[in-house]
């Protein structure tokens, strides 16, 4: 099917021509979980909405903004210094597509905001970088390894490890518009990113961490505003979610072999609405009209590459 | 002489080097560095209002907080008297 030169790639096409996904990570677990069919649309087949606003990439901006500070620090370099990179950074990488944004609280000046707000709060830390045994900065540390024995693989980036009183936890930044309230952080316990970086450093990178800290970083259209909360996690809750993952996955299996993806109408209404709840609810031919008339298709670049040139000719791309 | 007490309160936002593309903005290290120091002065400025129960705006962003004194100012009256 494919001359490309062999490396794992994250989908690839099945005998039927339909797309199956070899690597995940835990948004497309979450995506799967949430409802198969939703899954098969969105994850596999890349069906977006039409009228889905040009990404920003806002969350990206602030992250490696904050990952310039971490650098300059580790370098030696002053806050002011540090600062300096930080915002030339961002500038170079993520200034134009940052001007674009129509969302003030996301824009190029909330992002620069952010970063200088950071450093003001958290230059002082008591989480210390941790160092990776080359020596380099324990930052944007990714990961790909197996998971079961039939042949899956989970991936992911942990965005930076740290040290607390000689005890490793891993930290994920999160970039959010809502309020970094108890209830914002009750979302993240349990959590299948949580869980799923906790296993892969434990179980396969075997670093010894004690858990994780969601670093959050609420951005408003005139003020930042940033939290932290640490979450230790017991082994047999990890050996559990262990278990079920690969539970899911053999499911995910079943699903794509048979290339039958089941609804679950449990999760129509979550986080505002699915945006194919529309198409949901129509059938045959009129839930082909909602595909043509509101969505785009774009295949993960792994499909795209490998596309039979059978699917070419298919309408509206494959559902 | 209003507006010179406006001026006197309220942050100059640095609203050219803003609109400025940001790849020549990039190469211009001293506005960089304007625009750290006036996000700098908008932090102190929002702890202030956010300390004193107002709400966040730019107005409150820009708006310069009152310097804050070392000593406890009744200790420092009673001091000089």
């Amino acid at each position: 099917m494919s001359e490309l030169p062999e490396r794992l790639r994250k989908f690839i096409w099945n005998d039927r021509g339909a797309p199956v996904q070899k690597v995940w990570d835990t948004s497309s677990l979450s995506s799967f979980l949430a409802c198969p069919r939703y899954y098969n649309w969105s994850v596999l087949n890349g069906w977006r909405h039409a009228s889905y606003g040009t990404a920003t990439g806002f969350g990206s901006a602030v992250h490696e903004g904050f990952e310039q500070l971490e650098i300059g620090k580790f370098e030696g370099k002053s806050k002011e210094e540090s600062l300096v990179m930080a915002v030339k950074f961002v500038l170079e990488n993520f200034g134009k597509e940052l001007n674009l944004s129509d969302d003030k609280a996301r824009g190029l000046e909330s992002c620069l905001r952010a970063i200088v707000w950071r450093a003001e709060e958290y230059w002082d830390d008591n989480l210390k970088l941790a160092t990776m045994p080359d020596g380099t900065p324990a930052l944007e540390q990714r990961f790909e390894v197996p998971i079961g024995d039939k042949g899956h693989r989970f991936s992911g980036r942990i965005d930076k490890i740290v040290t607390i009183d000689d005890r490793l936890y891993i930290v994920d930044f999160k970039t959010t518009k809502t309020s970094l309230s108890d209830y914002y952080f009750k979302g993240f316990m349990p959590n299948n990113q949580i869980f799923a970086y906790i296993w892969a450093c434990r179980e396969v990178l075997k670093l010894p961490v004690d858990g994780a800290i969601i670093d959050g970083v609420q951005t408003g259209v005139n003020f930042t505003r940033f939290a932290r909360q640490v979450f230790n996690v017991h082994k047999d809750l990890l050996d559990e979610w262990y278990e079920d993952t690969i539970h899911h996955l053999e499911i995910s299996d079943v699903y794509a072999d048979s290339g039958y993806y089941p609804a679950d109408f449990t999760a129509c209404n979550n986080y505002g609405g699915c945006k194919f709840r529309e198409t949901c609810s129509h059938s045959g031919n009129q839930r082909d009209m909602f595909f043509e008339e509101d969505f785009r298709q774009q295949l993960h670049a792994d499909l795209e590459e490998t596309k039979p040139m059978t699917l070419e000719v298919i309408d509206g791309g494959t559902k | 002489m209003v507006k010179e007490k406006e001026k006197e309160i309220t942050l100059e936002i640095p609203s050219e080097l803003l609109e400025t593309d940001p790849l020549v903005l990039a190469e211009d290290e001293k506005g960089i560095q304007t625009i750290v120091a006036y996000l700098q002065a908008t932090r102190e400025n929002v702890r202030h209002a956010e300390a004193s129960g107002k709400r966040i705006s730019k107005g409150s962003a820009t708006k310069i907080a009152p310097k804050k004194f070392d000593k406890n100012p009744l200790d420092m009256l009673l001091s000089e008297t």
